[in-house]
């Protein structure tokens, strides 16, 4: 299965209903590091927060682990808990 | 009973503000502590960082990310012992959910024949080189 560019708005008839799909499921990523910094902070808004589920596209699985994540880089002050 | 050992991973942030050799000596004393108690898988030392927000006051730190295997109870003495010291600003400890040592073993497997691939991939591309001139 090769669907790695273009996913946003390709015509799958099972997926009409989502836009998105988890990148996290399409890489097959089963640990969501904290320590990358650079990846966690596409799923972070201008401010510092979490981007909720229905604007990054991320499944419920993989949101979960996503918010364990940034909340550990946030100890140890590689993502901002606040930016204004 | 088998002892329990479980992987875990913690990665502190030393105080910059005394000199690159008190920085050194910090790191070198935790990671000397961690050998002593536990089968330590990886060290690794990200140098001089900028902080995403200011702790105590310190623009930047020096990061330690150690995965290490021991006993359950060892994470905890050590995380109690890098809050006493002063000199390390910040410490996360975590538990692993995967074998450490397994997957730096995957991960070193994985980069080897890789690199046989694109060796190959090379020489397969010359081979095809003169078919195409022809």
């Amino acid at each position: 299965m090769d669907r790695t560019e273009n996913t946003a708005r390709a015509p799958k008839p099972a997926m009409r209903r989502r836009k998105k799909v988890c990148i996290f499921c399409v890489d097959k990523v089963d640990f969501i590091d904290y320590k990358d910094s650079a990846k966690l902070r596409k799923f972070i808004s201008e401010r510092g927060k979490i981007l909720p589920r229905r604007i990054s596209g991320t499944c419920a699985k993989h949101q979960r682990e996503l918010n364990t994540a940034i909340k550990r880089a946030r100890q140890v002050a590689l993502l901002p808990y606040v930016t204004d | 009973m088998d002892k329990v050992i479980n992987s875990y991973e913690v990665m502190f942030i030393a105080d910059v503000s005394k000199g690159d050799e008190a920085t050194e000596a910090t790191v070198n004393k935790f990671v000397s502590v961690i050998e002593a108690n536990a089968e330590v898988v990886d060290v690794a030392k990200w140098g001089k960082r900028r902080l995403a927000y200011p702790i105590n006051d310190m623009p930047e730190g020096f990061y330690t990310v150690v995965t290490f295997k021991s006993a359950p109870e060892f994470p905890n003495e050590l995380e109690r012992l890098m809050n006493i010291d002063e000199s390390v600003m910040r410490s996360l400890v975590i538990k692993l959910e995967y074998d450490a040592a397994e997957k730096k073993a995957k991960l070193v497997e994985v980069s080897e024949p890789a690199a046989e691939v694109a060796v190959e991939a090379e020489a397969a591309a010359e081979e095809t080189v003169p078919a195409v001139e022809e």
